[in-house]
Order: structure tokens, then C-alpha cells, then sequence
């Protein structure tokens, strides 16, 4: 579904040039879960930035279900976001002053109504995560559980192919990142591709596959 | 879907509510001071050409008064009044002619004690340095006015109209025994007094007290041969040439003041000088030094190179300080704008993860700012309306409006992509 080739991406010019990633060849197939792993400042976040269309590399091809992205246009990269890819990130990307329930519904606005998503699709998927009760609260009333279930919310509802999940533990205790986990691995066994970063060893181990990065580039692959 | 960018823009104003109503009274009050300047410069362009249709066919000679030493001190302070009746007698002569106008201009300053008056009517302002008011001899507060005295003939010739109140009627122009004297107001005035105020003060050193009794209009401007330049009169109390037939020292210098004006004539120097010089031996002062003076004659086109060199002067000071005024209101507008950007990163970062195109992160931005910019220009409109203002300047005003909400949807556009919404997740650690 996913195939990286010989992919580069590089911050800054001349000294202050940073090689991010370097020639990244990675093919991901429907429905696994990858995580990623490797020391601070290795390019993992670079390379979830690649996948989730928003940094186009500077060199290599990125083939999603067939199509170049690197190709799209700013409107279609957006649409890309939108139709194929979910995020969930460390620092839960929630939208202060809007609710809960207008943060989980962002995603369907900037797409044709869509009639299957209706108000008891959303409250049953507000339920089974728990927080159907903060349905109208602000992310700023919510416990780090408890935003990054409304991040996880929003990827349900919006209903994408690919969940990219960048340290999504990382704020949280562990008992409550644990959890997160659970739902996670969850989602997985519904059918959805994860690709989750985390520098967390352990966590690393509960993927179908472990790629392990070291200075831009994937030094070990290991199939669990 | 764009209903929902309109909505996010809105959302952006009430997160920051505060910047919004800054930005939205600055922008106001430029759009207002806008469309009041290029009003302004409309009528005075008006002014201007009522001013080419009344004067294009006339002439104005100066008339002054240099008496010698001994028929002065006779006139002011002898013992009979032969000589102050014979002068009346040849004023009225002067002013009574149909064969050209005579028009008495004389400028004394009114010293007000009774309450203080603002800087911009004491004398000097326009050179740049009123004078400081000072004690007076009853230990009040003298300040000194700019003021004219004028004949009749003066609001005809220099098409100056009264536009709120009533003019001088004939017997404003005798001194009353209740020591009233009549006045109209520039149109600077008009917040300051109402009709019917009083005030007092010294007129060539006497107390009177005087009473508003009406105000010119703000297109008023009388010649001022002291400096040779069309002066507006909105900043001047308007007295009338006062004859008092007491004949007293006071009436004498009052009397021998109305001397100085204009003789408007279309029918060349020499004849007006001769009738002139005619109706001097007629009431018996043929020998007195009064002049009419041909040297520094204003025809009308040189009155008129002066009016437009005045009026373009004072357009260009205040258009510099509009567009001064503009550059700061829209600097500190660009600053507010952009620190409201720059506080909605998270939210346009999330937004962008949702599926927003960056072309939608800009629309919502820009719908924020053409929200403040509509607002404030609806108010600026309904306010230059309720002023009434032209149409013209109202609707150059929406021109303006129209560029700048361009420019600053070009703002937005420029700061956002600056703004690298691509390091939401990640960047530098
Ligand atoms: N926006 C950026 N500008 C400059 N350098 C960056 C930027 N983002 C990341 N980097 C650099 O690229 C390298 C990889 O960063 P990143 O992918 O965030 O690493 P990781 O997520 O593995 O910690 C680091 O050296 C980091 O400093
Ligand atoms: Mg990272």
C-alpha cells in the first residue's frame, strides 16, 4: 500500500544543512503495524512528516496505493490528509477553544457531507473510548488519557486507511499510555495500518514489524 | 465548506477580542479621516471655482490712509467734529457709489477676557506661534483673537454667506449705547459657541461685550493684504465697520480704521482713481493723504494664483499628515494582525492535519481581517454619510477599502506560509 524509494529530506542550506532522512526505502502493506524506533533526532518524525503528506522530500518517490505523492499539488496533498490519514501525536494536536466534539468532526468539514457518519456513529465511538461524557468539554477540561482518546476519536470518525502515531505515550503515565496502546493495537486488529514512532523499547516490541533508525537512515528491520 | 472557513474566521475575531476592537477603531478612524480629507479637498476645489466664476472679470484696488501728522491729530483730537463728518461723508460716498464696490477691511484684534479661547483663534497660530495670553489691566486674562471688521459690501464681493443665524442688518453697523456689538464666527467656531453666546473682551481698547449672531460658512476667505494671501475665515470673529456718531476719540480711530479695503471696479484704474479723488474734494478732504493705491492692484488672476497656491498649501500639510497617520494606523494593524496569526499557529497546524489546504487556512484568515475592515467601514460610511459628506469621497473611500483589504489578504497569505505550518509536528526539538 505504502512504498518509500530512496527517499532524502534535508532542513536548512550550506552549515546549518541537516540530512533528516537519507535514501529511505520502506514498503508497508494494509493493515500492519509498524513502529518505529531510534535515538532522539534520528529522523523519525521526519519520515511520519513524509508519510502523512506534509513535507514533501527533496529527492526519491512515495507511492500510495499507487499514486506519486510527491506529485500533489497543495489542494490534493490536502485532500490526501484528509481522506487517507489520521494523526496522532504526543502533544494530542487538539484545538483549544473548539469542543470535543468539534475537534473529533474537524476532518468531515473539509469533505462532501458524508451520510454515514451520523450523531450515534459519533456517540458510540465517544463511548467505546470512554469520554462520551466530555463530548462538550474543552480539550483544556480533559486529563493527556483523555485528549489522546479524542485524538484517536478523530481518526475513527474521519475513518482513515493509516493512523500515524508519533510518541503517542509520550505525555502520558503509564499506566494510562498502556491503555492508549490497547486501543491502539485494537484499531490494528479492525483492519487499520499504524505506523507509530516511539523511542520507548518496549513499546517498539508490539508492532508486527520494528524499524530501527540511526542517523537518517534504517538500519534494522525486524519482523516480530 | 467555505460557510465553515467564514465561521473559523469569526472564531479567530472572538478568540481575540480585544486585538479586534483595536484594529477595527483604527481602521475606522483612518477610513473616516480619509473620506474627510478628500471631502475637504473637494470643497475646497469647489471654493475654488465658485471663486473663478464670481471674480473672473474683477479688479481690486487697495485703499489706505497716510495722514500727515498734524490733519491726524486734528482728525482724532480736535476740538470740533468737521473733520470726522466730512470722512463719514466721504465713506459714505465711497460706499454708496453704483459705479464700482467699495469694501472696508480692516483687521483689529478682539483681546477676550471673559473666558479662555483656543489656541488655533488667537493671532499668530497659523505662523506657528499664537500669542501668549497676558494680565490685563483688570487683572483678567487678555487673549488675543484674530478678528476683521467689514462694511456691507464685504459678504457680496467676497461671497461670503452666512450659514447658520442671520448677517448684519443695517443697524448692526451703528454703535449701540448698551456696549453690544454684534458678531459672526468662522466656521472653527461652531463647537465652541452657539447663537445668542456672549463674550467680552477689548476692541481697540475699549470693553464691549458681544454677542454671536451667526457663523459663515467654511468656504469663507477674505484677501489679506498684510500678507498678501487668501485667509479662511473659520478661525476669525467677523465684526461689523461700527459708526458712532458720538465722534468721540474712539469713533474717530474706528472711522479712520474703515479707511483701508478694496475698491472692486471693472472700469480701469485711471477712471475709478479719478471719481475716487472727485468724491474726496466733494467732502472736503481733497487734500488728506488717501490713497488709492494702483501699485499691488489684484487683478483676478493674480487673487486667484494666490487662492490655489493657499488652498493646495494647506491640502498638501494635511493630506502629509493623513497619509502619515495611515502609515502608522496600518503598521500597527500589520503588527496586530500578524501576532493574531502567529497565536493561531496551533490552530491552523491541526486544521492542516485535519485536511485543510493551505489556500483554506489563508481564506480564513483573510475572511477575519475583510470582517474587521467591512465593519469599520460600514461605521466610517454611516458616519461620513451622517456628516454628509459626498458620495464621491464616501465611495473613493470603498476604493480604498476594496485595496486594502487585498493587500492585506496578501498579508496573510505571505505570513502564513511563513509561518511553516509543515514543523507542526516535530521541527527542531
Ligand atoms: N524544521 C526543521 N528545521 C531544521 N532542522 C530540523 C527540522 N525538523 C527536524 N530537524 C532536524 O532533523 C533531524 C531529524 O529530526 P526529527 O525527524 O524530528 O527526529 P526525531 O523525531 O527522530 O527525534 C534532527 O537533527 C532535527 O534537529
Ligand atoms: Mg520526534
Amino acid at each position: 500500500m505504502i512504498s518509500l524509494k530512496n527517499i532524502s529530506v534535508s532542513y536548512g542550506k550550506k552549515e546549518a544543512r541537516t540530512d533528516a532522512l537519507k535514501n529511505i526505502d520502506l514498503t508497508i502493506n494494509k493493515g500492519e503495524f509498524i513502529t518505529i524506533s531510534g535515538k532522539s533526532g534520528c529522523g523519525k518524525t521526519t519520515l511520519l512528516n513524509v508519510l502523512g503528506g506534509i513535507i514533501t522530500p527533496d529527492s526519491g518517490s512515495y507511492l500510495f496505493q499507487g499514486e506519486d505523492v510527491n506529485k500533489f499539488a497543495d489542494n490534493k496533498l490536502a485532500r490526501f490528509r484528509n481522506r487517507c490519514i489520521g494523526f496522532v501525536v504526543q502533544h494530542f494536536a487538539l484545538i483549544n477553544d473548539r469542543t470535543v466534539y468539534e475537534n473529533i468532526t474537524l476532518p468531515l468539514k473539509y469533505r462532501k457531507k458524508d451520510a454515514s457518519v451520523t450523531g450515534e456513529k459519533i456517540d458510540s465511538v465517544l463511548n467505546e473510548l470512554g469520554i462520551l461524557s466530555k463530548k462538550n468539554k474543552y480539550p483544556f477540561q480533559l486529563s493527556g488519557g483523555e485528549k489522546q482518546r479524542v485524538a484517536i476519536a478523530r481518526c475513527i470518525i474521519s475513518n482513515t486507511e493509516v493512523i500515524l502515531a508519533d510518541e503517542p505515550t509520550g505525555a502520558l503515565d503509564e499506566e494510562t499510555g498502556h491503555k492508549i496502546m490497547a486501543i491502539l493495537k485494537q484499531l490494528n486488529e479492525k483492519g487499520k495500518t499504524i505506523i507509530m514512532v516511539t523511542h520507548d523499547v518496549e513499546l517498539s516490541k508490539s508492532g508486527s514489524r520494528r524499524i530501527i533508525m540511526k542517523d537518517g537512515e534504517i538500519v534494522d528491520i525486524i519482523d516480530s | 465548506m467555505s460557510l465553515f472557513i467564514i465561521k473559523n474566521g469569526i472564531k479567530i475575531l472572538r478568540k481575540h477580542l480585544f486585538q479586534t476592537v483595536i484594529m477595527t477603531l483604527l481602521a475606522f478612524f483612518c477610513l473616516y479621516i480619509l473620506g474627510a480629507a478628500i471631502g475637504a479637498k473637494e470643497t475646497s476645489h469647489k471654493a475654488e471655482k465658485k471663486y473663478t466664476e464670481t471674480y473672473g472679470e474683477m479688479t481690486l484696488y487697495y485703499t489706505s490712509e497716510g495722514l500727515s501728522e498734524l490733519t491726524y491729530q486734528n482728525f482724532c483730537n480736535g476740538a470740533g467734529r468737521e473733520d470726522f463728518d466730512k470722512l463719514h461723508s466721504f465713506l459714505e460716498k465711497l460706499k454708496n457709489t453704483d459705479r464700482f464696490d467699495f469694501v472696508s477691511l480692516s483687521s483689529q484684534n478682539l483681546e477676550v477676557t471673559s473666558q479662555p479661547f483656543d489656541e488655533q483663534f488667537l493671532y499668530g497660530y497659523e505662523e506657528g506661534k499664537a500669542v501668549e495670553p497676558q494680565m490685563g489691566p483688570d487683572d483678567k486674562m487678555m487673549y488675543e483673537t484674530k478678528s476683521i471688521q467689514v462694511s456691507q459690501k464685504f459678504f457680496d464681493t467676497f461671497s461670503v454667506s452666512v450659514s447658520e443665524g442671520s448677517g448684519f442688518d443695517k443697524g448692526d453697523y451703528i454703535l449701540n449705547d448698551d456696549g453690544e456689538i454684534p458678531v459672526l464666527l468662522g466656521s472653527a467656531y461652531k463647537g465652541s459657541f452657539s447663537i445668542g453666546d456672549t463674550f467680552e473682551g477689548y476692541y481697540m481698547c475699549e470693553p464691549f461685550r458681544y454677542r454671536v449672531k451667526g457663523f459663515v460658512g467654511n468656504d469663507a476667505f477674505f484677501f489679506n493684504r498684510a500678507n498678501n494671501k487668501m485667509i479662511s475665515c473659520e478661525r476669525y470673529i467677523i465684526l461689523p465697520a461700527l459708526y458712532s456718531d458720538k465722534a468721540d476719540n474712539f469713533a474717530r480711530i474706528m472711522l479712520l480704521d474703515q479707511v483701508f479695503g478694496f475698491i472692486n471696479s471693472s472700469i480701469g484704474y485711471e477712471v475709478t482713481k479719478q471719481m475716487f479723488d472727485d468724491l474726496r474734494t466733494e467732502s472736503g478732504i481733497g487734500n488728506w493723504n488717501i490713497f488709492l493705491n494702483y501699485k499691488g492692484a489684484m487683478t483676478s488672476e493674480s487673487v486667484l494664483d494666490k487662492y490655489s497656491a493657499m488652498t493646495s498649501e494647506v491640502s498638501k500639510q494635511f493630506g502629509l499628515i493623513v497619509v502619515i497617520m495611515l502609515c502608522f494606523a496600518s503598521i500597527v494593524n500589520i503588527i496586530s494582525l500578524c501576532s493574531m496569526l502567529r497565536e493561531n499557529f496551533q490552530t491552523f497546524g491541526v486544521e492542516m492535519l485535519c485536511g485543510a489546504s493551505l489556500k483554506s487556512i489563508i481564506s480564513e484568515s483573510s475572511t477575519a481581517v475583510i470582517m474587521i475592515m467591512l465593519l469599520s467601514d460600514i461605521s466610517a460610511s454611516l458616519l461620513l454619510l451622517a456628516m454628509n459628506y459626498s458620495v464621491k469621497a464616501i465611495l473613493l473611500v470603498q476604493l480604498a477599502v476594496t485595496g486594502i483589504i487585498l493587500f492585506s489578504c496578501i498579508i496573510c497569505g505571505i505570513y502564513i506560509k511563513h509561518m511553516n505550518l509543515n514543523t507542526y509536528i516535530g521541527g527542531k526539538e
